[in-house]
């Protein structure tokens, strides 16, 4: 069986080879039908016809590298996206945090920011803020300054209003925000506990021993393989008893190694690392 | 497992909305089973519901209808439906892939990202069916099915609970049949006795 099923498909290895061998970023691992789509979109937008020409102008220019970075990794997300899962959270993990003196949770491919800060309401809530550092990573630095910022534009406050609703929190989701003209900011309270820095899951190691692991929706954008490397990856990082959050599609049933970890919440896709 | 899983010789996707529920109990309790063709449903729900509608057709059905898994590999025989507020892709190896991408016609799952990637993965063996449905979602990726070799069935849109979807596809591509429910479900028992 040839390894490329068809030219298109050659052109998207050669493509990913190439950046990996000039820019470092590695996308070979990455799930190739949506990442296809993707490139296909940014080709669009970028007025180049074919992968070929992409693949020769990348090399020698990097602002269209990083435009590519900006526009092909994903940063889609949202306020208390799955409430149900919040409420897990505070059943299943909120107890075991407040037995630390000092938390240290890793947000791994935070995006926008938008699930970080819905994260630091519920520990606001729940008296845990104060003495918890939140380290929010992306490989994707343009999103990482808007999340740092904090500032979000009120088109889906009434949706994120309705999550945190039906998160079973405390109040109103406003509380949290200062409102602009058609924007609204985060409550800096919220943010000063918060680091916002670039990681790669694929290329970059472990930085810390945390109490709490958030990746929700980043693996599904991974081949197998590239999952348990990253999983690995999160199994370092964590304290005996520290738990790993992941989105309601993703699992760690296939995970070679899944005897590390306890289920806390089959459902919402909450584990526990006990060895 | 007594047998190896296996790789279907081709696929049916099918893409359903507004009214889509009656139609596809309808569909796969009709549709006759063992078959060698796997079958993949894009059906717009309520984002806030948890999704039962696996466990409901699966009630109705001759056979096994799941909610699709990230990185399963798609089985002949097996139907697989898309989750709220996840986009369904089928890769090129075989298996079904999820994303969070942005909305594609305003829809998570989008019918045109199924279509789309069911047509680069398995070429002329896939088979598209755009039932009932309020928008035109679908339409796009009829296109692509047809562009490579594959076929595309559309219900008669005088007979669909909301028309618009059928209607999109037909008004975009050159589809191969329009017809009723029953009429589409006899056409793809048949696909069972071609290959």
């Amino acid at each position: 069986m040839p390894k490329y099923q068809n030219d298109e498909d050659y052109d998207i290895h050669a493509l990913l080879e190439v950046i990996f061998l000039k820019w470092g970023y590695d996308f070979r691992g990455y799930s190739k039908a949506s990442l296809t789509r993707r490139i296909f979109y940014f080709l669009q937008e970028e007025r180049i016809d074919r992968i070929p020409d992409l693949q020769y102008r990348i090399v020698r220019d990097k602002s269209l590298f990083s435009r590519f970075i900006k526009d092909v990794t994903v940063n889609v997300t949202e306020m208390f996206r799955d409430p149900v899962f919040y409420q897990s959270v505070k059943e299943n993990i909120v107890p075991q945090l407040k037995t630390y003196p000092h938390i240290k949770i890793w947000h791994a491919g935070c995006a926008t920011g938008e699930e970080v800060y819905s994260l630091a309401i519920l520990l606001e809530q729940e008296g845990l803020l104060e003495r918890s550092t939140i380290y929010a990573t992306d490989i994707n630095r343009s999103v990482l300054d808007r999340a740092k910022k904090g500032i979000y534009s009120d088109s889906y406050l009434q949706q994120y209003e309705t999550n945190f609703e039906n998160a079973g929190l405390k109040g109103h989701l406003s509380d949290y925000f200062e409102k602009g003209y058609d924007h609204v900011i985060v409550d800096s309270a919220l943010r000063k506990n918060i680091v916002f820095t670039e990681h790669d899951l694929v290329i970059d190691h472990v930085f810390g021993e945390m109490q709490l692991i958030f990746c929700r929706n980043v693996l599904i954008y991974f081949t197998r393989g590239l999952q348990s490397k990253v999983i690995d990856l999160f199994s370092e990082s964590l304290d005996f008893g520290g738990c790993l959050c992941l989105g309601i599609k993703e699992t760690l049933d296939f995970y070679e190694h899944k005897g590390k970890f306890k289920t806390l919440d089959p459902n919402n896709k909450i584990y526990q690392r006990t060895r | 497992m007594n047998t190896v899983p296996k790789t279907p010789s081709c696929i049916v996707v099918i893409g359903a909305s507004w009214g889509g529920i009656q139609a596809l109990r309808t569909l796969l309790t009709q549709l006759r089973s063992p078959f060698c063709f796997a079958v993949v449903i894009v059906i717009h729900q309520d984002r806030q519901r948890a999704s039962q509608l696996p466990q409901l057709l699966n009630d109705t059905a001759a056979f096994r209808v799941v909610e699709a898994a990230d990185k399963e590999p798609i089985v002949a025989g097996n139907v697989y439906i898309s989750t709220p507020n996840y986009h369904l892709l089928v890769e090129q190896d075989g298996t079904l892939s999820h994303t969070i991408d942005k909305p594609v016609n305003y829809c998570r799952p989008s019918v045109d990202v199924l279509f789309q990637t069911a047509a680069d993965a398995f070429g002329d063996r896939v088979v598209a069916v755009v039932l009932t449905g309020a928008n035109h979602d679908g339409a796009a990726g009829a296109q692509r099915v047809k562009q490579r070799g594959g076929k595309v069935f559309v219900q008669n849109p005088k007979e669909a609970e909301a028309k618009a979807m059928p209607l999109a596809t037909i008004r975009d591509t050159e589809v191969d049949f329009i017809g009723s429910l029953e009429a589409i479900i006899d056409k793809l028992n048949g696909i069972g006795q071609h290959v």
